[in-house]
């Protein structure tokens, strides 16, 4: 009997391993399995009394798993998927710059830059003007399409870090509930190899979210952390939740306790670093190349006289709420959402001691040929910061000759206008000629004395006279010392025998001092009527024929070396050519594309004056980054190198990392992967070790039989 | 190194080789078929950042040279204007010298001569108003409206004082047109000159004939000296567009070593990657089997 119990345990144990071997070959193809083996172990051959005790017993089914491996598996893994996400969105912030080789914003500027070379070369041609403004409205929406292309990314992303987040928070769940079943199956005495393989696939779904670290229990329970945070453990989980900012940008919270989880690796990192760091660097780097070309193109159409078509008003781009209003300008600052305020790069820029000039505001009649000039200066009065200078201070100014520290010099009541008109979501700061004379905000020098409408120092019935050019004689502005001319000696202009003789006295600054240089001229036949007198300095003065007498009092002409000297106009998008806060909103002005020929292409007011077209023709080159002073075509060069190296950086990474993780797999199916020959085999083993067992019980069989038939 | 033998990794494992195998088809084939290896900035950062950066400096070269082409053929046009002016004044001085002559100073030669140097004004009206394309070359910056108007002798320059340049380097920039009020009017007024002439032989005053035939000449130098100026500012303007031929070949040159794809090493790629993305897909038709199964 005791050699049938024998056999008998064979034929379980054997029953077993071959039940085993079937389950290994029937998931050969399941992801995730680890090959099992059956433990068998021999019973120890005894005798007590006439019984003998022995065979086999199968104790246990092993899995082959390691956990020290999976471990790296899951580390790899992380920085795989963390790689793969930042290939991914590198590259598809890539496309948005556009082919090398085709159209981008390097061309675009190019074209851009083409086109003011052409408004240089024909200055007066409207159709010309035009196609600038074509080329430019062109580039804005270029940069506009390209950050939009940056906030659709970001969206894009934001949202994928919630799904990952949900998966995440599921998963978590699973593994949890998979613990208690884990739990379950011990107190029952069955295997739980099975459920360690869904714990392992389940593992590795996380990993590719974040870093986690495993640590199991003796019976396969497992716990996980992040971040030195416990996810799961046992059967309870804490749950993550995604936390957005007004900025856009994203953290990962845990529960309701906002504490914050910070993964380093795994696609939810790289999707926080893309939203709070890659993408609004790229951003950034944007908008200082919209900013660069908003400010040296106003700033060149600024210093530019507007001979031709100018208007009677000029509006701010810029938009201010009520509370903007009433606050001190340079304390306006960018707002995030790019919907009021100035652009950091646009700011003005206030000297909190002594007084300056602040911006020049000419009113030029178109018929006659007759401008004046206005300058507002400004003073900070006692103390630092003492004026006030709001926008209303600055209405108040110009229409009344003062207001919160500034001046209207000379006062231009009846002249000029400024308000603060309504507009949808604030107000815009409308200034405007009184008596239809065109404005703009060029240094161009235009005064001119008339017959018609004599100054108080110029005697009714005198020669008339053109003052051109811009003053280039000093870089800041004293209204005590303005530019003289007197009439020194009466005559007829350009009359040899009785040359009338003109004393001009120019303020000129020398290492930070003004003092005035006065010359004298005789309008004799070398300064006839019509023949331009070159005062230095960049002037020219001209007189018509006629007579001048003599004055007592000088002839006072405001010059100013510099038409907006600390950044007004830019910052209230005042006479500019672009608009805009950065690239996201930049765009040409309204009145430049109703009248592409308020492109001011020179500083004089002569036709054909091309030196601001020129000027304007070397944008890629002259505007810069503020930040940086580098060139928008460098900057944009750079930016395009940068993410190009980081998407370079990621893929070459990845394939490294793909091939550390290919070389771990590998190892581990080396150690759970199902090799069909191998459970075959083994198969065959168990198969024979079966069919030996069940030949024992057969001759013990027989050996009963034939031990009965001899009783019988 | 050992290769796991499962089912599932020899599996996998094809499935990665035939995916690598197949991008190195794509990229050869995208690198042969465009003929350039630098499209974005990820295929080499370093490269496309110099290929921004040389493709702007062809720009800004071809805008010069545009401008060149403009210039040159505006010089040109006002180098034979001003060859004109310079032999109509020579002629102005030869009548001049006639009509101080005692042997043609009777009153009829005179009047003929009177009569020559009146058409010597007509001529000096229209050379004055010179234009091409309707752009007038003597009216300074402003080129778009004859600069010079005439009420019988009363001249009126309506053009401004400076000359309209146009850039030609990032450093140099060339004349497009002239100020005529220094070339006709001042110092020398070369209109008062010929009337003075006029009517001077109109009304036999040799006197004043021979006084004006320095007046005359030096106006011919004068003109003639700006017209040196000229041919001196478009033989500086040749240079200038030789300079920048030779950086502009240059130029793309590096750009075609930087971005653009190596045919043969590319073509050697393309047939490698084909074989190797063939060897792929045969080794996969392998993968299931034989088995020990097949031999049971």
């Amino acid at each position: 009997m005791s050699s049938l119990s024998v056999a008998l345990s064979a034929l379980q144990a054997h029953q077993q391993s071959m039940l085993v071997t079937s389950q290994n070959i029937a998931n050969a193809g399941t992801t995730g399995y680890s090959t099992q083996r059956t433990v068998l172990t021999a019973n120890v051959l005894k005798t007590t009394g006439n019984t003998i005790y022995g065979g086999v017993t199968a104790t246990a089914i092993d899995s082959a798993r390691d956990s020290a491996l999976d471990a790296r598996i899951y580390d790899a893994t992380s920085l795989q998927s963390s790689l793969d996400t930042t290939s991914s969105i590198t590259s598809d912030l890539e496309s948005l710059f556009g082919s090398i080789d085709g159209t981008n914003l390097q061309t675009q500027m190019e074209a851009a830059a083409s086109a003011f070379n052409d408004m240089a070369t024909n200055p007066d041609d409207d159709a010309i003007a035009s196609a600038a403004v074509e080329s430019l409205s062109t580039l804005a929406a270029l940069l506009n399409q390209i950050a939009d292309g940056v906030d659709s990314i970001a969206a894009s992303v934001t949202d994928q870090a919630g799904s990952a987040v949900d998966d995440v928070n599921q998963t978590l769940g699973e593994l949890a509930a998979l613990n208690l079943s884990i739990k379950r199956s011990g107190y029952a005495g069955g295997s739980s190899n099975e459920y360690a393989d869904q714990q392992a696939l389940l593992l590795e779904k996380l990993a590719g979210y974040l870093q986690i670290d495993a640590s199991y229990q003796d019976n396969g329970e497992v716990s996980v952390t992040c971040d030195g945070t416990m996810l799961v453990s046992g059967g309870v989980t804490q749950q993550i939740a995604l936390a957005g900012s007004s900025s856009g940008t994203i953290n990962y919270v845990l529960g309701d306790s906002g504490i914050r989880l910070e993964p380093v690796s795994g696609s939810m990192a790289s999707y926080q670093q893309a939203v709070n760091e890659d993408l609004p660097a790229c951003l950034e780097q944007l908008d200082a190349i919209a900013v660069a070309l908003i400010d040296y193109l106003g700033t060149q159409q600024s210093i530019g006289a507007d001979g031709g078509s100018g208007s009677t008003e000029m509006v701010s781009a810029t938009t201010f709420s009520s509370t903007q209003l009433g606050q001190n300008i340079d304390t306006i600052s960018y707002d995030a959402t790019h919907a009021l305020g100035f652009a950091d790069a646009l700011a003005p820029e206030f000297p909190d001691s002594g007084s300056c000039s602040v911006m020049r505001i000419n009113a030029f009649d178109q018929v006659s040929g007759l401008a004046s000039s206005y300058i507002v200066t400004y003073d900070t009065g006692s103390g630092p910061i003492a004026a006030s200078r709001t926008l209303q201070d600055l209405v108040d100014a110009i229409n009344t000759g003062s207001g919160g520290g500034f001046t209207l010099v000379p006062a231009a009541a009846g002249s000029l206008s400024a308000s603060l008109v309504p507009s949808s979501g604030g107000y815009k700061l409308v200034i405007a000629s009184t008596d239809s004379r065109s404005i703009d905000c060029g240094s161009a020098i235009d005064a001119r004395p008339s017959d018609a409408a004599p100054a108080t120092q110029w005697a009714a019935g005198d020669a008339g006279f053109v003052l051109s050019g811009s003053y280039t004689g000093g870089a800041s502005y004293d209204p005590s010392l303005p530019m003289t001319i007197q009439v020194t000696d009466a005559g007829t202009v350009g009359d040899d025998t009785d040359p009338p003789v003109i004393q001009v006295s120019i303020p000129v600054e020398k290492g930070g001092v003004v003092s005035m240089v006065t010359t004298s001229y005789t309008l004799d036949s070398s300064h006839a009527a019509g023949v331009p007198i070159d005062l230095g300095y960049g002037m020219e003065l001209t007189f018509d024929a006629g007579s001048l007498a003599l004055s007592s009092d000088p002839l006072e002409i405001a010059t100013d070396a510099s038409d907006d000297r600390i950044g007004v106009l830019g910052a209230l998008g005042i006479d500019r050519v672009l608009v805009g806060t950065g690239a996201r909103d930049i765009q040409v002005a309204a009145e430049i594309i109703s009248d592409p020929s308020r492109i001011a292409t020179g500083s004089a007011r002569a036709e054909g004056s091309s030196d601001i077209a020129s000027a304007m023709a070397d944008l890629v080159t002259e505007a810069q980054v503020a930040t940086s002073s580098t060139p928008v075509g460098t900057a944009y060069q750079q930016l395009v190198s940068r993410v190009g190296q980081a998407v370079s950086d990621a893929a070459s990474m990845g394939e490294v990392q793909t091939l550390v993780l290919s070389t771990l797999e590998n190892q581990r199916q080396i150690l759970i992967g199902v090799d069909v020959d191998e459970q075959m085999a083994l198969l065959i083993e168990q198969q024979q070790a079966y069919s030996a067992a069940a030949r024992v019980i057969s001759m013990v069989r027989e050996n009963l039989t034939t031990l009965i038939s001899i009783l019988d | 190194m050992i290769y796991a033998t499962s089912l599932l990794a020899r599996s996998s494992t094809a499935v990665i080789h035939i995916k690598d195998a197949q991008q190195r088809v794509l990229d050869a084939q995208y690198d042969v078929a465009s003929g350039t290896s630098v499209t974005v900035g990820s295929d080499d950062p370093v490269a496309a950042g110099q290929a921004l950066r040389m493709r702007a400096s062809l720009s800004r070269i071809d805008t010069w040279i545009a401008n060149i082409d403009l210039a040159e053929g505006r010089q040109n046009a006002m180098d034979d204007s001003l060859q004109a002016m310079s032999e109509l004044f020579s002629s102005a001085a030869t009548i001049a010298n006639q009509g101080a002559s005692s042997a043609t100073s009777n009153s009829d030669s005179l009047a003929a001569l009177s009569s020559e140097v009146e058409a010597l004004i007509t001529q000096l009206k229209s050379l004055s108003n010179s234009e091409a394309g309707g752009s007038y070359f003597f009216g300074g910056t402003a080129s778009g409206s004859p600069p010079f108007t005439f009420a019988g002798d009363v001249v009126t320059y309506q053009g401004t004082t400076d000359a309209q340049e146009v850039a030609i380097s990032s450093t140099q920039s060339t004349e497009m047109t002239l100020p005529g009020h220094s070339l006709l009017l001042s110092p020398l007024n070369a209109f008062e000159a010929l009337t003075s002439l006029r009517d001077a032989l109109s009304t036999g005053d040799t006197a004043t004939v021979s006084t004006l035939m320095d007046t005359l000449r030096d106006i011919s130098t004068n003109l003639y000296k700006v017209q040196t100026k000229v041919g001196a500012s478009t033989k500086s303007m040749e240079s200038v567009r030789s300079v920048l031929d030779s950086i502009s070949i240059t130029t793309q040159t590096d750009l075609s070593t930087a971005a653009d794809t190596d045919m043969a090493e590319a073509s050697v790629r393309l047939s490698a990657a084909n074989v190797a993305y063939e060897a792929a897909l045969q080794v996969a038709t392998k993968i299931a089997s034989p088995t020990l199964l097949d031999f049971l």
